[in-house]
């Protein structure tokens, strides 16, 4: 029988969820008192200091896909979870703290898609924007919101993803991306310091790492764990998608200097690399629970940390630590569907249909195109079952489609073509997804990693394709792509800086 | 004490620690932040 998580929960921890929705709901209609224009709505007037970036950054990127999803890899197989699935990403921050930022703040791009136009013209940047909505889609969040509230309450799913996801879109809507920052630095605080909080109530209560030693396999400890190595490098090849995350690019965008950016994202890896251990951690402590019989031996590896949690705090920091875990997803939530939002209004209304939009008209579009990406982020949340594998999907289709053409406009020298964006682009996101049609009509569902895997022999030797693996077919792909457009298309001169911008 | 319970510590600290000093930061540029932001 699973544990009730409302039966440890006192009027107070839901006083002190409520409270914070309220808080939220100020922040946003504060901020819409102040908005002016679509600069102020969509990039914050480009007034972002190190600090409010670091609480965006760190609260966007780490969600419940992080909180539950790597928590879940360290319930299951251990310190791989962030030895092999969490720390490669740094390397990817490290990377985008030095080369990128510079580099993406030498125009006055808004978006991503806008990268993409600047150097290989509108086709391209449309499809930029596609592989930028499907990935900003808010589908994760609100199918991790609906979790929570089933875990918490017992009710069904999708009137938690309803209750939470609403307050999450309704003061973005208000605010824009001011309010998702001044949000995200609440709830960044929040998930932190109730994390911290948690974890060292968690050991006291199992026994420290000294009994998830003696009572977990010996594989729990070792850095790859029994996970298989190409799958480990298939969700380490995840961090790629960091070096071209519409996301994080919004946010470089807003930043009042490059060099903000740059000392955000180091204060930030320094902060992921902590927040991910204690999941793991957590994860790991949670299984060594199961095992002492302080959670019941049918608990789900997703919601394992939370229960384990809950009930190790006391009354009043349980309702604390659950409005930190609301807080992860509500941050991811706003930032994508703003994104999301600015994609379908900014980056493909705008220069198909509507190049003289003025920024009243903008503003007024992209909230419809918040309210219609959360619209259809809820109902794609109840398709997919694994948090990591819909992970892994959409940011395979953005890699696949966006990486080769935005690296090479921003780092190759040589020559470039309108085809070379083009093949490259489309190349990349139709290898992406034929590939996953392929593995899903020709494979078999696999219940232990929730994936779909392609057994059969080739040449006297038996080979497995996996799900996750369509990154290593569709990232070579794009840049032949890229190569054969670049032979036959014309040369692009790019537009000045200010053309490029407007 | 085992050693991947010192490290679980550090993170903690990290963590705690860290979180609160940005967020004071935070706090320091906030009133900066805001008049920046035009008025209607």
């Amino acid at each position: 029988m699973d544990l009730q998580i409302n039966a440890h929960m006192s009027w107070i921890d839901f006083a002190v969820i409520g409270a914070y929705l309220a808080f939220m709901l100020f922040i946003g209609y504060y901020v819409s008192r102040k908005m002016s224009n679509f600069d102020e709505f969509f990039i914050a007037g480009r007034t972002m200091t190190t600090p409010i970036l670091i609480c965006t950054l760190v609260s966007t990127y780490y969600g419940i896909d992080v909180l539950f999803g790597t928590s879940e890899l360290g319930f299951n197989e251990g310190i791989v979870a962030w030895f092999g699935y969490s720390r490669p990403a740094y390397l990817f921050f490290i990377i985008a703290a030095f080369l990128l930022t510079n580099r993406l703040r030498e125009h006055n791009y808004r978006s991503l898609p806008d990268v993409l136009e600047r150097f290989y013209g509108r086709p391209t940047g449309v499809f930029g924007a596609l592989a930028s909505f499907v990935y900003a889609l808010p589908s994760l969040g609100l199918f991790g919101l609906g979790k929570v509230f089933e875990v918490i309450f017992g009710m069904d799913p999708r009137i938690g993803a309803i209750l939470f996801g609403g307050v999450a879109l309704v003061y973005t809507l208000m605010g824009g991306l001011l309010a998702d920052a001044l949000t995200d630095t609440v709830q960044f605080v929040l998930m932190c310091v109730t994390l911290a909080i948690a974890i060292p109530l968690v050991m006291s209560h199992v026994g420290g790492f000294d009994y998830v030693a003696r009572n977990l396999p010996g594989t729990y400890f070792e850095p790859l764990g029994g996970v298989p190595v190409w799958l480990v490098i298939a969700y380490a090849s995840t961090g790629l998608s960091i070096l071209v995350e519409p996301a994080f690019y919004q946010r470089i965008f807003a930043a009042r200097s490059g060099r903000e950016v740059r000392n955000a994202l180091l204060i930030g890896i320094l902060l992921w690399s902590a927040y991910d251990w204690c999941v793991t951690a957590g994860g790991m402590l949670a299984q060594a629970a199961v095992h002492a019989g302080i959670l019941p031996a049918d608990t789900h590896p997703n919601t394992a940390l939370l229960r384990v949690v809950v009930f190790a705090l006391p009354a009043g920091l349980t309702g604390l630590f659950l409005a930190g875990v609301l807080a992860a997803e509500m941050s991811t939530i706003d930032s994508y569907c703003l994104v999301a939002g600015g994609n379908v209004v900014y980056d493909i209304y705008r220069p198909v249909f509507d190049p003289k939009a003025d920024d009243a008209r903008l503003s007024r579009l992209t909230k419809w195109g918040i309210v219609l990406s959360w619209g259809l982020g809820f109902v794609l949340a109840f398709y997919f079952s694994r948090l990591l594998a819909l992970w892994v999907f959409m940011s395979t289709i953005l890699t696949a489609t966006v990486f080769v053409p935005i690296m090479a406009g921003l780092f190759y020298k040589g020559r470039k073509t309108k085809l070379a964006g083009l093949l490259a682009s489309a190349g990349g996101m139709l290898t992406a997804i034929v590939y996953y049609i392929l593995i899903h009509q020709l494979g078999s569902p696999n219940d232990e990693y929730g994936t779909y895997i392609w057994s059969f022999t080739l040449w006297g030797r038996p080979v497995s394709l996996w799900q996750e693996y369509a990154i290593f077919f569709s990232l070579p792909l794009s840049l032949a792509g890229f190569v054969v457009g670049n032979l036959l298309g014309r040369t692009v001169q790019a537009p000045p800086a200010d053309e490029a911008a407007a | 004490m085992n050693r991947w319970d010192l490290f679980t510590w550090v993170a903690i600290v990290v963590l705690f620690v860290g979180s609160i000093a940005v967020f004071v930061a935070f706090l320091m540029d906030l009133g900066g932040i805001l008049r920046k932001i035009s008025k209607d």
